[in-house]
């Protein structure tokens, strides 16, 4: 029968894996909360332009929305002035061919 | 020694979300900065197809083609006042028990929509997610927001802009008294 001394200088160097991997997974289980919580919910409606609450930044004419062959255009009023065409816009999000919403379009009156 | 740290990190993170849940607690109790300078401003809509009784209801707002008077909010999600006017009948406001009122929410696509009804707490309310406006704008010719549409016998009686919910009620409650007075 033999006895086995581990070196301290080993102990301390599982010791170090194992307090790397416990704060790693710590470290890990904190950031898919965060993703859960935080990143699970669709960014929708992110841009606000006039009264109109857009899923895009607007990067087209509202001519050249409603020019795809599918788009969803609404007319907003806004609450100060409500009912007065100075201050309504029309909003336009634009699909593309694969059904896919990819881009937004407003216009404010005059 | 590490194993404390990571305990004290752990219950130091806790800490920090649990300080931004009372902080969004106590947002969502506190008065609307916007309610003290919303407009309670109630227009006519004078393009709405007054008179018409839709030949077809869909599921959610089945009970405004009975004979009783009933009010449905047309929202959009591509609208910023109908958060707002969402937000006004949040559970607990004066406005969260109007019974006569049904929802109706314009949308691009139902997803975006069913996700508005659940932000806002919507539910409560007999509703529907209206993919592109198409039901309410081929009935009533209605293709904007917020607007209020008032039925009596399943007939569109009146349609309203408006940006208040109680200023709403107050003009809805008016046109029906001066109505019943002739």
């Amino acid at each position: 029968m033999t006895t086995h001394n581990e070196p301290a200088e080993s102990r301390n160097g599982r010791a170090s894996v194992r307090r790397r991997r416990f704060l790693g997974g710590l470290g890990a289980s904190g950031l898919a909360t965060a993703a859960a919580v935080f990143g699970g919910a669709r960014a929708a409606n992110a841009y606000t332009a006039g009264c109109c609450a857009l899923a895009y930044s607007p990067t087209m004419s509202v001519s050249q929305c409603v020019s795809n062959a599918r788009y969803y255009m609404w007319t907003c009023s806004n609450p100060q002035y409500p009912g007065d065409r100075l201050h309504a816009c029309d909003c336009c999000e634009a699909e593309n061919s694969s059904g896919q919403y990819y881009a937004s379009a407003f216009r404010c009156y005059p | 020694m590490f194993v404390l740290f990571g305990f004290i990190l752990l219950v130091l993170a806790g800490a920090v979300v649990l300080l931004f849940a009372m902080l969004g607690e106590l947002a969502s109790r506190v008065p609307d900065r916007g309610a003290s300078s919303r407009t309670r401003t109630v227009i006519p809509l004078e393009t709405a197809r007054l008179g018409r009784a839709p030949g077809q209801w869909p599921e959610g707002l089945a009970g405004c083609a009975d004979g009783k008077p009933s009010v449905i909010l047309v929202l959009s999600t591509a609208c910023t006042a109908c958060a707002d006017v969402a937000s006004q009948l949040s559970e607990g406001s004066p406005d969260a028990s109007w019974e006569q009122l049904a929802v109706l929410v314009s949308c691009p696509d139902p997803d975006a929509g069913q996700e508005f009804i659940a932000r806002h707490g919507l539910r409560r309310f007999p509703h529907h997610v209206d993919e592109g406006g198409e039901w309410v704008s081929e009935q009533f010719a209605v293709r904007q927001s917020p607007v209020a549409l008032v039925f009596h016998d399943g007939r569109l009686r009146s349609a309203f802009q408006f940006a208040d919910v109680a200023a709403l009620r107050s003009t809805i409650s008016d046109v029906a008294h001066q109505k019943e007075a002739v």
